[in-house]
């Protein structure tokens, strides 16, 4: 079914500027210093790579304190200490929650196959919980998080970024008011260049560190690179694949390892569109982004930026006059500012175009502002399953060579 | 066989080259430390509007902003040498560039003088809660002249943690940093500069940073990035200079280039431009080795300083021609 003509949002212009047509998305999110109008304590479970991100976004909240954290790793306990000053470090979960009684939230970033523990614990302890993404590693461990979240009252916020992120948030907008009409195909790629080895002073702390190459436990490139993806084109189509096939190799980094280092995976939804998602650890080109291509433009999403790209038929609005275009080859994207329209009028247009904080950041505010303010959970521990399902269910068509069918039953908490 | 890995950062190539024994574990350890580069391009980059100097800059004129403690040991590092080189480092030139047309970004509030927008006085410190204040709106913070160095020292820490002590890094070729030498060698000899005679710096356990007051085209000499104090390109003031002259407001015209060794790589990187930009060496710390090229042919060493440079004697390439024989 058609939609008519894309009616922008009216706080949305579109920047007038030298060079092609992409279209980028922001909301008013140039405000130095978010205010929660409350005082929290929290404390931080794992301080491996994610953990260390959260400590540098926690300094830009002055009404937030990490007062603790934990790791069972004493090097990277040793290294937290480096960054963060004033919080305590102990070794277990539970020491921490023994001496910090008062602790209002915790941050759980330990691997994807440790998340329920420490969840149940704190959820147990009535702590507001952030749980790093994918929610767990199997959907039985996905199912007691969500059971545990919905007994106690507490906020419980899955780390799927994109539904925070301001960019992805108004592009989302624009999708759902038909800016580009009917999708047609959806795409996504994660390209990064690493190994994935963490080095390890011996062999048991070595095969500790490097769960994500350990098929027992890891969700591989599909939960720990394509689940943030699938969240966001779910988010974005309100639609779940109902069958999915995958294939991977490994290519790049010959080491022995089982798990792939690169993958293709086709997901088929109910209508017959499909979504195409590939990621590879051995090339880093166009980095991770997000298509959705619709019957009158696409739109292109890459975290801290969004275009838009029109089709030559699509109906040209007033405030395209005003878009700052850019040129990608052939094609010319127009970047979609929210709140462009008063940075307009101050002349700081520009300063509307790419994120001023990293997508975790507006993860962590929107979790803190759903504890201080009540506002609503932007990534619920049922959202969360239902992104981390489908990607149990792409690695399990990766690791079988099977296709894999997706019940309803298999996006549910029961 | 060596093993090399790089990135991009800090709008230049970070490249690491590691000796040891097991490929797979020195790639894990040399991964760790190109991350380490990273998240230090992430926090430090002035050009991301989600870095944190780019934060800082938007809180300028507000309350003290909570940070890391390891960008707070580079502001303090920065204030430290900014002070001590008498302004000729300066990590606050955004505005001055800007208004020499040097920077073509947007610019930031104009909300107060110039002289009190590039005043390091204007930034506050507090140790105790790890916290950093600019005193007016429209300060910003370029480390484009230091954040390489620093970036560097944390890679090679965690090189070390990680148990690789033999290594060589460099970032953009401007600054380096060297762990233990290569088996059988007693340090890592790094050209400063192209030619075939330039000076040679012995470095083993030490860091290295090259400034020159030249642009890298056409310049003998291999030159830092192009962010804050050195900036690439023309300079309407000083055509021919790379560094700023903070005093003058202009290309430097004292030194055209400077080499400085010592244990920090971000304290070379930040000494090393302030001597280009004028800075005198006797205001240079005591554990730091300079290398001075006040003019074309000649380098100057700093005298009372332990040497860890070497100065070929000038041969030129081709003997000159003989008297003809009548």
């Amino acid at each position: 079914m058609h939609t008519s003509n894309p009616s922008p949002d009216r706080r949305t212009i579109l920047m007038a500027g030298a060079g092609g047509a992409a279209t980028q998305i922001l909301p008013d999110f140039l405000a130095a210093r978010p205010h929660l109008g409350a005082e929290l304590r929290v404390g931080l479970v794992g301080v491996g790579r994610q953990g260390r991100a959260m400590l540098a976004e926690l300094g830009k909240f002055d009404e937030v304190a990490l007062l603790a954290y934990c790791d069972t790793d004493e090097r990277r306990l040793r290294s937290a200490s480096r960054r963060a000053r004033g919080a305590k470090g102990y070794a277990t979960q539970e020491s921490m929650l023994a001496a910090h009684p008062d602790l209002d939230a915790l941050l759980i970033a330990t691997p994807t196959h440790l998340h329920r523990k420490p969840c149940e614990q704190g959820l147990t302890a009535k702590k507001h919980i952030y749980c790093e993404s994918p929610l767990a590693h199997t959907l039985a461990d996905c199912r007691a998080i969500t059971a545990a979240a919905s007994s106690t009252g507490k906020v419980f916020q899955t780390g799927y970024q994109g539904r925070a992120n301001p960019v992805y948030s108004l592009a989302r907008s624009f999708v759902r008011s038909g800016a580009i009409r009917d999708v047609v195909s959806l795409a996504a790629q994660s390209n990064q260049k690493n190994s994935w080895r963490t080095p390890g002073s011996d062999p048991a702390r070595e095969k500790a560190l490097n769960w994500r190459l350990d098929p027992e436990v890891s969700l591989g490139l599909p939960g720990e690179l394509g689940a943030q993806q699938f969240d966001v084109l779910h988010w974005f189509t309100s639609k779940y694949p109902v069958r999915v096939e995958a294939s991977g190799a490994v290519l790049a980094w010959r080491d022995g390892r089982k798990i792939p280092d690169t993958v293709h995976a086709k997901m088929t939804y109910k209508d017959g569109s499909q979504l195409d998602w590939s990621a590879t650890l051995g090339n880093t080109y166009n980095g991770t982004q997000e298509l959705l291509m619709g019957t009158m433009g696409t739109v292109r999403l890459a975290w801290s930026h969004g275009w838009l790209f029109k089709e030559s038929d699509a109906p040209t609005q007033g405030w395209e006059v005003y878009a700052n275009r850019q040129q990608f080859h052939n094609d010319e994207g127009i970047t979609l500012i929210a709140d462009a329209t008063k940075l307009a009028s101050q002349g700081k247009l520009k300063k509307g175009v790419g994120l001023p904080h990293p997508g975790l950041y507006y993860g962590l505010e929107s979790f803190f502002q759903s504890i201080a303010k009540g506002s609503e959970v932007v990534c619920s521990a049922e959202e969360g399953l239902r992104a981390t399902a489908i990607a149990i269910k792409v690695q399990a068509a990766l690791s079988t060579g099977m296709p894999q069918d997706i019940d309803e039953s298999d996006l549910t908490s029961k | 066989m060596p093993l090399r890995l790089a990135c991009q950062a800090m709008g230049t190539r970070f490249e690491l080259v590691l000796t040891g024994q097991h490929e797979d574990q020195l790639r894990a350890v040399g991964e760790l430390a190109l991350e380490e580069i990273q998240i230090a391009h992430k926090r430090w980059n002035a050009f991301a509007p989600d870095s944190m100097v780019s934060h800082l800059a938007r809180c300028a004129g507000g309350p003290e902003v909570k940070v890391d403690p390891e960008t707070f040991e580079l502001m303090h590092l920065c204030v430290e040498v900014t002070k001590k080189s008498h302004g000729f480092f300066n990590p606050l030139l955004g505005p001055l560039l800007r208004q020499l047309g040097l920077r073509d970004d947007m610019p930031a509030e104009p909300t107060a003088p110039l002289t009190t927008l590039i005043d390091v006085n204007g930034i506050s410190l507090d140790p105790d809660s790890c916290s950093v204040g600019m005193a007016k709106a429209g300060m910003e913070l370029d480390l484009g002249a230091i954040a390489k160095g620093a970036a560097l020292d944390l890679a090679a820490r965690v090189l070390i943690e990680e148990g690789v002590n033999c290594a060589l890094m460099h970032g953009g070729t401007s600054t380096a940093l060297a762990l233990d030498p290569p088996p059988g060698k007693d340090a890592w000899q790094v050209a400063i500069g192209t030619d075939e005679h330039a000076p040679r710096a012995l470095l083993a356990n030490t860091a290295l940073s090259i400034s020159a007051a030249h642009s890298r085209q056409g310049s003998p000499i291999a030159s830092s990035s192009a962010t804050g104090q050195e900036h690439q390109g023309i300079d309407p003031m000083n055509r021919h200079s790379h560094i700023l002259d903070p005093h003058q407001a202009c290309g430097t015209r004292h030194l055209r280039a400077a080499a400085v060794v010592g244990p920090s790589a971000a304290a070379c990187d930040a000494w090393s431009t302030a001597l280009v930009a004028g800075c005198r060496p006797t205001d240079v710390p005591a554990n730091l080795s300079l290398l001075t090229q006040p003019s074309p042919d000649s380098w100057l060493l700093s005298p009372g300083r332990p040497n860890c440079f070497r100065i070929e004697p000038c041969i030129p390439a081709t003997p000159p021609p003989t008297a003809a024989p009548f």
